[in-house]
């Protein structure tokens, strides 16, 4: 299985050269301003291809606003790294990257942005319990898992699938298996929803610095926990019972990504579905990151 | 010249159809109850939510409401917007649908691009509209989309004005956008769901938390709330902007009266856009207690600056 480290600050690149890793992916599920210029990029890719280490450029979920910036990125990479895995968040994208022309030069992924389920949400068990088993099963299943949608991804040329490792994803993820696409999965880390807003920005009251250098504000993630439910008709919330809080867990936000940190058991069944793990530099200090790739290596 | 904006207005009985009806809705949309699921649908609610049962209560009703809307010159989008379906469930999915469709619905609300392709596949010509959880940030992606033979887009809730002004303009294209509350993150890829079994799990976008950033620590802060609710004042900007549609949630609202009112505000709104009015001189004519008596709105929403498509702290928050 190989090793991907997923890389948004380039500031830490020095950490990661020397890294037991096959390949980084640069770039962010859904924030365009955290995206470097692609000269910055490529000044990385040329860092990293130089130690033999693969390279791949993820293009984020990206609003109008900022779409061609964005594209335009994503060209002058692919006109640079020809053959590279371009990962996309956004199904424009995927179609953008296949009729201006691109498709002949890289190789589309399907990111975080569009590949999903009901277990992705932190309580799910709990949403479903009333369910049938049968009915739960059903409902666990991936948001791209049907022959039609497969079909799409295939029309679009797309190989490779970005998935998390979810314990009921078992069936999902033979069916893609099954019909040739490899899997990548996030090692330790589920992406339980995307904003457009900056959460992180609003909460220091910087919202007017989005846009402008603003990398650093959301450099480190904000936890939270929920304690109080809002009641939709009289617009007031109510403090959750004890008993309920303990089962939601805390939450980490990094800008607009609001993610569960859970700690990817080595020996699940789920790994033997996966082409690739990724390790997400975002959630490791410089020490658990070589600690933890060396594990998965070692495993 | 260019066709009127829509009122799209929620609804569950053949009741609460008349009063959206009466309060000037140009469109409606609904789901149906089915036996499959017990808190799920084939459609983006759950059968009931705080005790309030959010699908038509069976194909008879199903069927008195779509003629309802009929004889008033009424649309009717029947929901079939779940996220996704698994295939050992696709059969019952389409015969979900072609109870709709017998029933006489204009329009199909989908928000799976494989489910599109699929209604396609069956030789089902219904127009087709692209639900919100689709998440539908760009123009390329309405283009993917009515190249699948979609009719009609439902927008982000987080699309700005300017962004609206250009992906009207895709050729073939309707845009529906909600006026009417909304969630603060992509619906669609949010896993923040609120849940029809324990009612203290809310909506997660809305709900407030205990927050540990750096060192700071902060109780009770309402850190993911970027939702943005209403849209009175912007339906000028939103006409000349080309949209098509505007939605206004609530297939789950307790009180359906309530419901209607809300649909006859902005029907106020947007007659008094065609018929000259300034935003201001529509807000002048109605009185406070009338806008107090719609939800609270004065302190709710204004006040609170809870505004779609405006400057607001929210929308500077957007990426």
């Amino acid at each position: 299985m190989r090793i991907e480290l997923r890389v948004n600050n380039l500031d830490r690149i020095n950490e990661f050269l020397d890294l037991n890793i096959d390949s980084v992916i640069i770039g962010h599920e859904a924030c365009p301003h955290q995206l470097y210029k692609a000269d910055e990029i490529l000044g990385a890719f040329y860092k990293f291809k130089s130690k033999g280490i693969n390279v791949k450029f993820q293009a984020p979920l990206s609003y109008e606003k900022h779409f061609e910036n964005v594209f335009d990125t994503v060209k002058k990479v692919v006109n640079e790294n020809e053959g590279i895995e371009i990962v996309v968040n956004d199904f424009g994208m995927l179609y953008a990257i296949r009729e201006r022309g691109l498709l002949e030069k890289c190789k589309p992924v399907i990111g975080h942005g569009i590949s999903y389920s009901y277990e992705n949400c932190p309580w799910h068990e709990h949403i479903l319990q009333l369910e049938k088993e049968e009915i739960q099963e059903h409902l666990l299943c991936h948001n791209l898992n049907s022959r039609e949608n497969m079909e799409i991804l295939n029309e679009f040329g797309v190989k490779q699938i970005e998935i998390d490792i979810l314990d009921k994803m078992e069936n999902s993820y033979k069916s893609f298996k099954e019909n040739g696409f490899a899997l990548n999965g996030n090692m330790d880390f589920i992406i339980v929803s995307i904003a457009r807003a900056c959460h992180v920005a609003r909460f220091y009251g910087r919202e007017n610095e989005i846009g402008n250098n603003c990398r650093t504000i959301c450099a480190e993630p904000v936890k939270i926990t929920s304690t109080h439910r809002w009641n939709l008709f009289d617009n007031t919330h109510s403090r959750i019972k004890k008993e309920v809080r303990e089962m939601l867990p805390q939450m980490k936000v990094f800008s607009n990504i609001i993610c569960v940190e859970r700690k990817t058991d080595l020996k699940s069944p789920i790994l033997e579905y996966l082409d690739t793990v990724t390790v997400d530099s975002r959630i490791y200090s410089k020490e658990s990151l070589g600690q933890r790739i060396d594990e998965i290596r070692n495993m | 010249m260019a066709e009127r904006i829509k009122i799209m207005a929620p609804t569950r009985s053949f009741d609460m159809t008349k009063l959206q009806i009466q309060a000037g809705a140009d469109e409606v949309y609904l789901g149906l109850t089915n036996d499959k699921y017990v808190t799920f649908s084939f459609n983006g609610r759950f059968q009931v939510m705080n005790s309030v049962s959010v699908q038509v209560d069976g194909y008879e009703d199903l069927e008195d409401i779509v003629a309802e809307c009929g004889k008033n010159n009424v649309k009717v989008s029947f929901t079939a917007n779940a996220h996704y379906i698994a295939p050992a469930l696709e059969d019952e999915y389409l015969e979900y649908i072609k109870k709709g469709i017998e029933a006489g619905a204009d329009y199909l609300i989908v928000s799976n691009m494989g489910l599109i392709k699929l209604i396609r596949k069956k030789g089902i010509t219904i127009p087709i509209v692209a639900g919100t959880f689709m998440v539908i940030p760009n123009a390329e992606h309405i283009k993917m989309l009515r190249d699948l033979g979609v009719q009609r887009v439902v927008l982000p809730h987080a699309a700005t004005l300017e962004e609206l002004k250009s992906l009207t303009k895709i050729d073939g294209m309707e845009i529906e956008v909600f006026c009417f509350m909304g969630g603060g993150n992509n619906c669609g890829r949010c896993m923040l769901l609120h849940s029809p079994v324990i009612s203290d799990i809310s909506a997660g976008c809305r709900a407030a938390y205990s927050v540990e950033a750096g060192r700071e620590k902060k109780e009770r802060e309402f850190f993911l709330d970027a939702a943005a609710d209403c849209a009175l004042c912007s339906i000028p900007g939103l006409i000349e902007a080309g949209v098509n549609v505007l939605k206004i949630v609530g297939r789950e609202s307790p009180n359906p009266t309530v419901n209607s009112k809300i649909v006859g505000l902005f029907k106020r709104f947007v007659d008094g856009y065609y018929a000259g009015e300034t935003t201001a001189q529509i807000r002048q004519e109605l009185s406070e207690t009338e806008m107090l008596w719609n939800v609270m709105w004065t302190p709710r929403f204004c006040d609170n600056q809870r505004c779609k498509f405006q400057k607001t702290m929210v929308v500077k928050s957007y990426i």
